[in-house]
């Protein structure tokens, strides 16, 4: 990893993440992108694990700044990305009823970790970014539910695979909480591109590398 | 040596070990890696594992028996019942002839009379099961079973939410943010019922 892509979390600057920083972090630096949620998540979820997921997340950066800040970060750029997606697929008007609503609580579900990550990074966590979608990607409810899953069964590999890499114990709990959040989404996005007909699911969803991770996700970097 | 695991074992194992009953499928992943060789607390998972999946290949078995389901709904609910066999076979494949085999299970009065007490009985299971998976990633000493067990725990939510979805009569129900983890005493808590 270059020096600019392993942000000090006592330096207290501002980082932009820009696509070749965060594909470059990807493909080299053995992080997902999508880990996303999990500094996130380790502040959120404090109050199902004995108020200790905050402060673990909080001592890892500490402990160990330069993995878990750039975990931090991706993971922001990750949540960033399908709160993009979410809001456009919501906008889009093909989506009533239990589906919208579903729409918009998958939409809060990524916000809360972005939320919760940015609070982790503070000035570094990154903001403003802009994506592209191919073309016809909203298109109509197949379309979007399409790219759904493609997104979504990315997230899912990526945080299976972050459990592993990962070094603090309890961010590989809180990467398979995020994790097992997207595999739901993952599920539903399945089924409403299938019309609405449930859809079944691997015994053991796949695993994911950095590289494959990255790749999936490259072509919606703006 | 073979291995009969009683509900009396089965609990005391949950309760003592730090061990979640439904870090299940766990070893399906040691079946591709180091499994034996792990800390002897990876292996009562392994075999508290076996049991629960057992459970589960029970009530898919029996869901699927009532003919409440057909067309996709039935289809899913073979499906499921497929992963955790797969969990199973992978599971006993390592256990050998330490796995819990030949095991009987109870349920509530009504709970396969109808598709929504079914899809009800469902959530909770699955709600039991994926918590405790998520623990399990947190108290599995293996990274490598870890990494299962967050796999397992995964494919556990996908079946949760289309339980919460069957049991909302088709309607799609959202999902928390961060699923809720279980300590083993609380997923024991939750699956002792259906013990016999």
């Amino acid at each position: 990893m270059s020096e600019h892509m392993n942000p000090d979390p006592t330096e207290g600057r501002t980082v932009e993440t820009n696509r070749a920083q965060f594909l470059g972090r990807g493909a080299k630096g053995g992080l997902v992108l999508a880990v996303g949620g999990l500094a996130l998540a380790a502040a959120a979820c404090g109050d199902d694990d004995s108020g200790t997921a905050s402060s673990t997340a909080m001592s890892t950066a500490a402990a160990e700044p330069v993995d878990d800040i750039a975990i931090a970060t991706l993971a922001a750029t990750a949540e960033l990305l399908a709160i993009d997606f979410y809001g456009m697929g919501i906008d889009s008007g093909f989506f009533t009823g239990d589906q919208l609503a579903y729409m918009k609580a998958a939409q809060k579900n990524e916000q809360d970790h972005y939320d919760a990550l940015a609070e982790v990074l503070g000035a570094d966590a990154p903001k403003d970014l802009t994506f592209t979608y191919p073309e016809g990607t909203f298109a109509s409810a197949k379309s979007i539910a399409t790219t759904g899953t493609a997104l979504e069964t990315a997230f899912v590999g990526a945080y299976m695979g972050a459990i592993s890499a990962l070094s603090d114990n309890g961010l590989k709990k809180v990467a398979a909480q995020i994790g097992a959040n997207e595999a739901q989404h993952l599920t539903v996005l399945k089924s409403l591109g299938a019309g609405g007909s449930l859809v079944p699911n691997p015994s053991l969803p796949e695993v994911l590398t950095a590289a494959e991770a990255t790749a999936a996700v490259t072509p919606f970097l703006g | 040596m073979t291995m009969e695991t009683s509900r009396g074992e089965f609990l005391s194992l949950g309760m003592k070990g730090g061990l979640a009953l439904v870090a299940g499928g766990s070893l399906l992943g040691v079946a591709a890696g180091p499994a034996l060789g792990q800390a002897s607390g990876d292996v009562a998972i392994a075999k508290l594992a076996a049991t629960a999946e057992l459970l589960a290949i029970d009530v898919y078995g029996r869901a699927i028996g009532t003919g409440l389901f057909d067309g996709d709904v039935l289809a899913y609910m073979e499906a499921a019942r497929q992963n955790e066999q797969d969990h199973y076979d992978a599971l006993a494949g390592v256990l050998g002839n330490a796995a819990p085999k030949d095991l009987t299970f109870k349920y509530p009065a009504g709970t396969f009379a109808s598709a929504k007490s079914i899809a009800a009985t469902g959530v909770a299971l699955e709600t039991a099961f994926v918590g405790a998976y998520l623990g399990a990633v947190e108290a599995l000493e293996s990274n490598d079973l870890k990494a299962v067990a967050g796999q397992i725990g995964a494919n556990e939510a996908q079946h949760l939410t289309t339980f919460k979805r069957l049991d909302a009569g088709g309607t799609l129900v959202p999902n928390p943010s961060f699923p809720e983890s279980l300590t083993a005493k609380q997923a024991t808590a939750a699956v002792t019922p259906f013990l016999a």
